[in-house]
């Protein structure tokens, strides 16, 4: 009875290893593949994002090889980024059609996304992402509100206190930023 | 009678909404009001508004009379005698009941209840406009909401009335947000600033106001002079964002830009990078952007007549 038991026991044990070895391989094959979906994810977006992000990230690998080869965009960012439109001022107009004192929500929420967005920029790359719709958000034809373009130039200038050295592409945005929505940071500024 | 409703008029002075869904918004915005008044007495805005008074000519101080939180729940009650809810104002009635009834510019229509309307009101003042209809047509106003009867003797007896969006909670671009409170208080200061009728509102331009067949004729008839009486918004140009609707002023210290100057002096409350912050950083963007022909300079170099004349 002993040796039959020990039997059993034994093979319960090699079956026990035979199934944790079978699941372990499962989970490394599950990884490996959430990890290629994760990059076929990264691919599909890239292929669907305008050249201006295209060109820009080309830039950041030129930087990044160059300065600082540990910096990159983490892919929860690029989506972000990619997927970050500010309000329209079409979007915003329809608030204020219903209602013309409304502060629009449109906008409060477009303020709010860039905020997140600021946020959680970690590296000079996606600083140089980050800017690159803050600019396109404040141009002067830009198809957003004077509110949001100034919020969209708050960023930019905010920016500097983690990357001061992108002070020169700061002060292009502001160079092409509406003359309104500067004024508007103006006050902004000195009431802070 | 007739019910007391939107005219265009009063339809000028409303101010703020959310874009609904807010389950969480207290059952009562007036109860929230009050709460946001009081509460002010325990406030300081000494430091927080130390920016805006040293580059803007002492302007909070001037404003609100001080910064204390004291000066600005005096400011708030003085002009807001009346809290009223919009079920309030929709079931209310005013006298005489002909009131308006002389220029299609009075026209009064019916103030939907809030659950039909996919509008939701933050707040408005409804005591200067009827004061303003009754002083053009020489009649004496008074309006009864089935609990509360006021008359409306001068334009300081302000009805500010709130709707569902005056709430703690609300949801901004489809995530819950908490509402500063500070917030609610700027819509409430700019209200505020609709019951002082600055200036006055002299016979001649009742007179104006009485031959003028629109309210953009009577302005367009007193000419250079600004109407500042109400701090009534006027449409907003062809230029701006949002030209063709009643939301810009024309006048460096209206509605909006006091609103804006509780705002500015108010959000470093908050802490730096938070969100109840950055909604009070673009509320301040937001009115200041709505003022016409108004530069940084004329805010930093003249001074708020915060009076009222009743005359």
């Amino acid at each position: 009875m002993t040796r039959k038991k020990s039997l059993f026991i034994l093979l319960g044990l090699v079956g026990f290893a035979f199934l944790f070895l079978s699941f372990g391989a499962k989970d490394t094959d599950l990884a490996e593949a959430e990890s290629q979906e994760k990059l076929s994810q990264n691919v599909d977006s890239e292929g669907s994002e305008d050249n201006r992000v295209e060109e820009k990230k080309s830039e950041q690998k030129t930087e990044a090889s160059s300065s600082d080869k540990s910096a990159s965009v983490a892919p929860t960012f690029l989506e972000k980024i990619e997927n970050f439109k500010p309000a329209s001022l079409q979007v915003m107009r329809e608030e204020i059609a219903k209602n013309p004192h409304v502060t629009p929500t449109s906008g409060i929420a477009s303020a709010l996304e860039i905020l997140d967005l600021f946020k959680s920029i970690q590296t000079k790359e996606e600083a140089i992402l980050f800017l690159a719709k803050m600019k396109d958000c404040s141009e002067q034809n830009s198809d957003t509100a004077i509110s949001v373009k100034s919020t969209c130039l708050k960023y930019s200038r905010r920016l500097l206190t983690k990357f001061p050295e992108m002070k020169n592409q700061v002060e292009e945005i502001t160079s092409v930023s509406s003359e309104r929505a500067i004024e508007m940071q103006k006050i902004f500024e000195k009431s802070n | 009678m007739k019910k007391l409703a939107a005219i265009p008029l009063l339809a000028l002075l409303f101010v703020g909404c959310s874009d609904g869904g807010d389950a969480t918004a207290p059952p009562n915005p007036k109860e929230l009001y009050k709460s946001d008044v009081s509460n002010l007495y325990q406030s300081s805005f000494s430091s927080s508004a130390s920016s805006v008074n040293s580059e803007y000519n002492n302007a909070f101080t001037k404003i609100f009379g001080g910064t204390s939180g004291y000066n600005v729940a005096n400011y708030i009650n003085t002009r807001l005698a009346h809290v009223w809810n919009v079920d309030d104002l929709v079931k209310s009635q005013i006298y005489p009941s002909d009131l308006g009834s002389s220029k299609s510019w009075f026209d009064i229509n019916d103030v939907e209840p809030e659950t039909n309307s996919d509008v939701q009101t933050e707040a408005s003042n409804n005591g200067v406009s009827l004061w303003l209809v009754g002083k053009i047509e020489g009649k004496s106003v008074m309006v009864y909401n089935g609990t509360e009867t006021v008359h409306i003797s001068n334009p300081r007896e302000g009805i500010i009335t709130l709707g569902k969006a005056y709430a703690k909670n609300s949801v901004i671009g489809g995530r819950a947000v908490a509402l500063p409170r500070d917030y609610r208080l700027a819509i409430v200061v700019h209200e505020a600033r609709h019951s002082d009728c600055t200036g006055g509102f002299p016979a001649s331009y009742i007179q104006k106001a009485r031959a003028a067949s629109s309210f953009e004729s009577f302005l367009a008839s007193i000419g250079t002079e600004q109407l500042q009486c109400g701090h009534l918004h006027v449409i907003c140009p062809r230029s701006h964002d949002f030209a063709g609707y009643a939301a810009c002023d024309k006048e460096n210290w209206g509605a909006y830009s006091v609103g804006a100057f509780y705002a500015a002096g108010t959000f470093a409350l908050y802490p730096y990078g938070s969100i109840e912050r950055e909604i009070m950083e673009y509320e301040v963007v937001d009115s200041f952007s709505r003022l016409l022909g108004v530069s940084d300079h004329d805010l930093s170099s003249t001074s708020p007549d915060m009076g009222s004349r009743h005359d």
